[in-house]
């Protein structure tokens, strides 16, 4: 078990390496932040000064090599935009953005495994192709599109809804909903067809033929073998969204990491963009232990290897 | 032979599947009976509706595409096909035990094999849970799992392919039934190992005084188990009746052309005869006896009219019945 975890901490320390080298550099191609900070008037000795206090001015090489020395020894930097120390800005952007892929994973698995294990009870039937249907347009829908028509439709023809921002419960509902719509999609499906197969097999007989109710059958027989697809997939769609669900915190004004991250981009802020890099790859990481874990914990077969 | 009281009465089963354009009539109207404590053996090739017919007689069919157009099966006197679902609940696991052919896909891989026996126990509301298990581990124990302590709580994947069978039986048996129906328990299994099962499955049924189906295409095994037999052909029982009659001196020509197709087996010549041609297409069924066009001894009336049930006397008294025209002459052996 440690030996694995070593293993996994070593690949990802090893990708975020690689991811931090290219965000470096990339970041720095996007243009001179002096010219955006200061005035357009800003005479040369302004803009040289400019770059000398946030050393902007010395080989990018010997940058990299400073930046990656503080960061070694924990420090991310100071964001020039905020003018606070860029882990603390985002870190405290971090938890929005993870309550909002959590209440969104919830919402997504429970709907999810719910809707598909009942449409696989019987193929081709009514609820079966409504959910068919139901999921493939929750899967395929754009969520800007989803998110502007939500708005225009709940928070400002009918008034039910905020707008946008945070506060009470009220304000949790349309961003929710539309974060939660392409996981619950592709949930159902995968689920559906797990759940199929699942039903179809040698195992769900023996339990039939020793009196097993069909509730029983269904949920605990035929649902714990489809476990593995719907963290599979889970996993992967929750990763998404803390890596930064840019467009609907957006949208919807959340303060998360998306929206930190690009507009941090936009306004040059270097370090602030490194930082949430490095912050939302380490939670990717943590995330993908978590989902080994529970393979090996939903599957004996993976445990005994 | 003293006549117990009939257990299992299966009578005229027509069961077809339907897909797409094709109509498949997998049984055509099986009948037999399964006395209480007896061993009866369904025999014949695959393909000839012998386990859609355990599946029948066990609810298991997947309705659509299966379709049970006819018949009736009735267990203890009870109508299996029109009981309800809570009724049949009562019966399947706890009157009626079933072991399948492939244990290792027949077990839940998720699960612990004590969790799974310790089932059977939970869904017919009996022991409380510490009791559930130690019966489990009791059942471990008789069908001859060393260390059933340690292994009740290990997965399928963690048994050989002998140890999964014996975890399906002790799963099959665990409330005691008094029909076990076994479908190719052993047909998985390495020869020695077919042995040891079928051997588990003999004591195990005389000592609950069970009765058992057996469904299989090994006439060694049949004749070695079977207290009687069904030979099945195209979804027809062609012939049945105690198995040493039957298999000693056969009145079907079908049961005659298995026996010679086989090792060992009635043949005098060292030279095996195997059936020649293939079975029939069960979406396209021949007119008259299904088995004509393969049949050495077929004649006109055979592609017109399908043979009544006769009922042919046997050497010892004991009655059989058979679907041929010519039964009488096959059976004195009046044959080419």
């Amino acid at each position: 078990m440690m030996r694995y975890l070593g293993q996994r901490a070593l690949h990802s320390a090893i990708a975020l390496g690689a991811l931090v080298m290219l965000v470096f550099f990339l970041v720095r191609l996007t243009g001179d932040p002096a010219s955006l900070y200061l005035p357009i008037d800003a005479s040369v000795e302004q803009r040289q000064a400019f770059s000398e206090r946030h050393g902007f001015d010395r080989p990018v090489l010997a940058q990299f090599a400073s930046f990656v020395g503080d960061v070694l020894r924990g420090d991310f930097g100071h964001s020039i935009r905020k003018d606070r120390p860029a882990l603390e800005v985002v870190l405290e952007a971090f938890p929005t953005t993870l309550s909002l892929a959590v209440g969104t994973m919830v919402i997504a698995v429970v709907l999810g495994v719910v809707v598909g294990s009942l449409a696989a009870i019987r193929p081709g039937g009514m609820f079966d192709r409504m959910s068919t249907l139901t999921s493939l347009g929750a899967a395929s829908a754009p969520d800007f599109w989803v998110a502007i028509t939500g708005i225009l439709l709940f928070a400002v023809a009918l008034g039910w809804l905020p707008t946008s921002g945070t506060g009470g419960w009220q304000y949790w509902i349309l961003p929710l909903a539309v974060l939660s719509l392409r996981p619950f999609g592709l949930l159902v499906q995968v689920v559906r067809g797990s759940m199929l197969s699942a039903l179809g097999s040698a195992y769900v007989k023996t339990a039939r033929a020793k009196g097993v109710g069909e509730a029983t059958v269904v949920f605990v027989h035929a649902l714990r073998n489809s476990g593995l697809a719907v963290v599979t997939v889970a996993g992967d769609q929750m990763v998404g969204i803390v890596n930064g669900a840019v467009i609907v915190e957006t949208v919807f004004g959340w303060p998360g990491v998306g929206k930190l991250m690009i507009d941090a981009v936009i306004q040059r802020d270097f370090t602030l963009v490194q930082a949430t890099i490095l912050v939302t790859a380490t939670a990717i990481f943590v995330l993908n232990v978590v989902i080994d874990l529970l393979y090996v914990l939903l599957d004996p077969r993976i445990r005994h290897r | 032979m003293s006549e117990a009281a009939t257990l299992l009465e299966v009578r005229d089963l027509r069961v077809e599947f339907r897909s797409g354009l094709e109509t498949v009539h997998a049984v055509n109207g099986a009948t037999f009976d399964v006395r209480a404590g007896e061993t009866a053996a369904i025999l014949g090739e695959s393909g000839c509706g012998k386990s859609v017919t355990a599946a029948a007689i066990m609810r298991l069919l997947p309705q659509p595409p299966a379709r049970i157009t006819a018949g009736e099966i009735r267990f203890d006197g009870e109508s299996v096909l029109t009981m309800s679902r809570p009724r049949w609940r009562q019966i399947a696991g706890r009157r009626i035990g079933m072991v399948f052919q492939d244990a290792l896909s027949s077990l839940n891989p998720v699960f612990s094999v004590g969790w799974q026996i310790a089932e059977a126990f939970r869904v017919h509301g009996e022991a409380s849970r510490a009791e559930r298990r130690r019966r489990a581990i009791e059942l471990l124990d008789r069908v001859g799992i060393s260390g059933a302590a340690t292994r009740v709580d290990h997965f399928p994947h963690q048994f050989s392919g002998g140890m999964r069978q014996r975890v399906m039986i002790a799963m099959a048996v665990a409330l005691g039934p008094s029909l076990l129906i076994a479908d190719e328990p052993t047909t998985a299994l390495d020869v020695t190992i077919q042995a040891q099962i079928m051997d588990l499955l003999a004591s195990l049924r005389a000592e609950y005084g069970m009765a058992m189906v057996l469904i299989s295409h090994d006439l060694g095994v049949v004749s070695e188990v079977a207290d009687r037999v069904a030979v099945m052909y195209a979804g027809r029982v062609v012939e049945s009746g105690p198995t040493r009659e039957v298999l000693r001196r056969p009145s079907h020509p079908y049961t005659l052309a298995l026996l010679r197709s086989v090792p060992g087996g009635k043949s005098k010549a060292q030279k095996l005869h195997p059936i020649v041609g293939s079975p029939p297409d069960l979406a396209r069924m021949p007119v008259g006896c299904a088995f004509h066009p393969r049949c050495e001894m077929a004649r006109e009336i055979c592609t017109r009219v399908a043979p009544p049930c006769t009922v042919v006397e046997g050497a010892s008294g004991a009655t059989r019945t058979v679907e041929c025209h010519f039964a009488a002459e096959v059976a004195s052996g009046r044959v080419a």
